[in-house]
């Protein structure tokens, strides 16, 4: 089995090091380093940029300290509200939580809750460093203990790339679905009258459905696609590395098609868009392969029609292909 | 060759890593079996920070760009795998990228929206302890004596915080919808043609 680093693993190593750089290196650190360094070059890529961000920090930092200070109470719109004081009466609170309609937080509850728009991803960082990635129309409420990195997924898809502690178990819940991890990354997914879907991209996660008697806890490793159907056990199925990557398409607003057939083709686009594809009977099961963007499903639809032979219809908040 | 990764990063700040969310959307068109964006992009940087100077690169993001191609072509070779949807594709990304423009100071400016937005959607402490360290220059004890935490806790923020600034600056992660670009027709296609037996 293939067990090197991910990008984003390799990543978190760098910045470690960069951080232990900047605290003063013993001699022993800095030949640890040096084997890190040697072992893989996307290591010396990794700590390349590590080191990058830490220059333009202070690149920034010198020409504009006052643009970074800022940050400290006044985050931009629709970013993270996260500092308590600012929610004592600053003007530039009452600002944000209006300028930022996306982002709420009921902090009676100690809870915080992140949504998408319809065609939105977003990108957020949580305390202990975890980042979530939501996204389109997609909703979670952050409830963090101290035993415990609880996150609820109401609604949509969300990519999860946690911060290792083994102490403090991650947890997503999707519906009846408990996704529970230590340091990994996954996605789980929530959409209406469809199974909970939970797909692993590194390391190992566990799902539960205390609920569900029928359906006993999975372990499910990297490029594992498990399906949890409602009263049914748990299904699994390997899938090849590509196509989790595909399956993550959507981070950078596209959509992957490997021959998916029409119909679902259609579904998915109806995810990103107000505006529907809409498929006759007689066409939902020819197939399309392809990278779309995801907010143009116009620009699907001509491309589905070229490639099958169709015509595309216009019409007000809607796209249909015909013979 | 020991590199001096610290003298080199002020010139990769400079000049590769605010080109990077671009050079990623460009490189994101393409499926290249087996390879990630995050793979080559990481394996980019580690190309240009071993070159013998970087001073005499006089077009960095020329310079990105056809090292990313050369990566991208390497990779083909070794698999066997000719990939990613046209042939036409690889020419596609060496299409002029924009060095060393009248606009730089205006680029400058975004420079500084972008670390003030990204450092912004850090947590609290750790926004804090990159503050404290980086722009008012405290150092760790200091910092550490400020906030009340230990140096091991500053130590891990940091770490924390550069990772985060790592993902962030290179996606050029804005919250917004993704901008709608009309393509071609033949821009929606990609195919994965293993080769050989």
């Amino acid at each position: 089995m293939n067990t090197r680093f991910s990008p984003p693993e390799i990543d978190r190593t760098a910045a470690e090091w960069a951080a232990r750089r900047c605290s003063g290196l013993t001699s022993q650190d800095q030949s640890a380093l040096d084997r890190w360094l040697k072992a893989d070059p996307r290591h010396v890529g990794a700590y390349a940029k590590a080191e990058a961000v830490l220059a333009q920090l202070d690149r920034v930092g010198a020409a504009a300290p006052d643009a970074l200070r800022m940050t400290v109470f006044s985050p931009p719109n629709g970013s993270v509200l996260r500092r308590r004081t600012m929610l004592v009466g600053s003007v530039a609170a009452g600002l944000a939580v209006t300028a930022g309609g996306a982002v709420w937080l009921t902090r009676l509850l100690g809870q915080e809750s992140y949504s998408t728009r319809v065609g939105e991803t977003r990108e957020i960082v949580l305390s202990d460093g975890s980042m979530v990635t939501l996204n389109t129309d997609s909703r979670i409420v952050v409830h963090y203990g101290k035993a415990r990195r609880e996150i609820q997924l109401l609604q949509g898809e969300g990519l999860f790339d946690v911060a290792k502690n083994k102490k403090r178990p991650f947890v997503v819940m999707a519906g009846d679905t408990q996704v529970r991890a230590v340091g990994t990354s996954f996605t789980v997914k929530l959409l209406p009258e469809q199974p909970v879907q939970v797909l692993v991209r590194e390391g190992v996660v566990e799902i539960k459905r205390p609920q569900v008697p029928q359906a006993p806890p999975v372990r499910l490793v990297a490029n594992t696609l498990a399906l949890a159907p409602p009263q049914a056990p748990i299904s699994t199925e390997a899938v090849p590395r590509i196509q989790v990557t595909r399956d993550l398409a959507w981070r950078e607003g596209r959509i992957a098609f490997d021959n998916e057939t029409l119909a679902n083709a259609a579904r998915e686009f109806g995810r990103y868009s107000d505006i529907q594809v809409r498929v006759p009977p007689e066409l939902e099961n020819q197939t399309i392969t392809g990278l779309f963007v995801s907010n143009d499903p116009v620009g699907f639809a001509r491309a589905a029609a070229i490639s099958l032979n169709l015509h595309v219809e216009v019409a007000n908040r809607e796209v249909r292909l015909t013979r | 060759m020991e590199i001096d990764f610290q003298e080199r990063a002020r010139w990769l700040a400079r000049h590769i890593l605010p080109f990077e969310p671009m050079l990623r959307s460009r490189l994101r068109r393409m499926f290249v079996h087996g390879m990630e964006v995050d793979d080559i992009v990481q394996e980019m940087y580690a190309r240009i920070v071993s070159q013998p100077s970087l001073e005499t690169i006089k077009y960095p993001r020329q310079y990105a760009i056809q090292t990313a191609t050369a990566i991208i072509i390497d990779h083909m070779r070794r698999s066997r795998v000719i990939s990613i949807h046209t042939a036409g594709d690889l020419d596609q990304l060496e299409i002029s990228a924009p060095d060393a423009t009248p606009e730089q100071q205006l680029e400058f400016r975004d420079e500084i929206a972008e670390v003030a937005r990204s450092l912004a959607l850090l947590p609290e402490r750790t926004r804090d302890v990159l503050i404290l360290r980086r722009v008012e220059g405290l150092s760790q004890q200091e910092t550490a004596s400020r906030l009340g935490i230990s140096i091991k806790t500053v130590e891990k923020h940091m770490a924390q915080g550069v990772a985060a600034l790592m993902a962030l600056f290179g996606r050029g992660g804005k919250s917004s919808p993704h901008p709608s670009t009309p393509k071609r027709a033949d821009d929606h296609e990609y195919k994965i043609l293993p080769s050989g037996d």
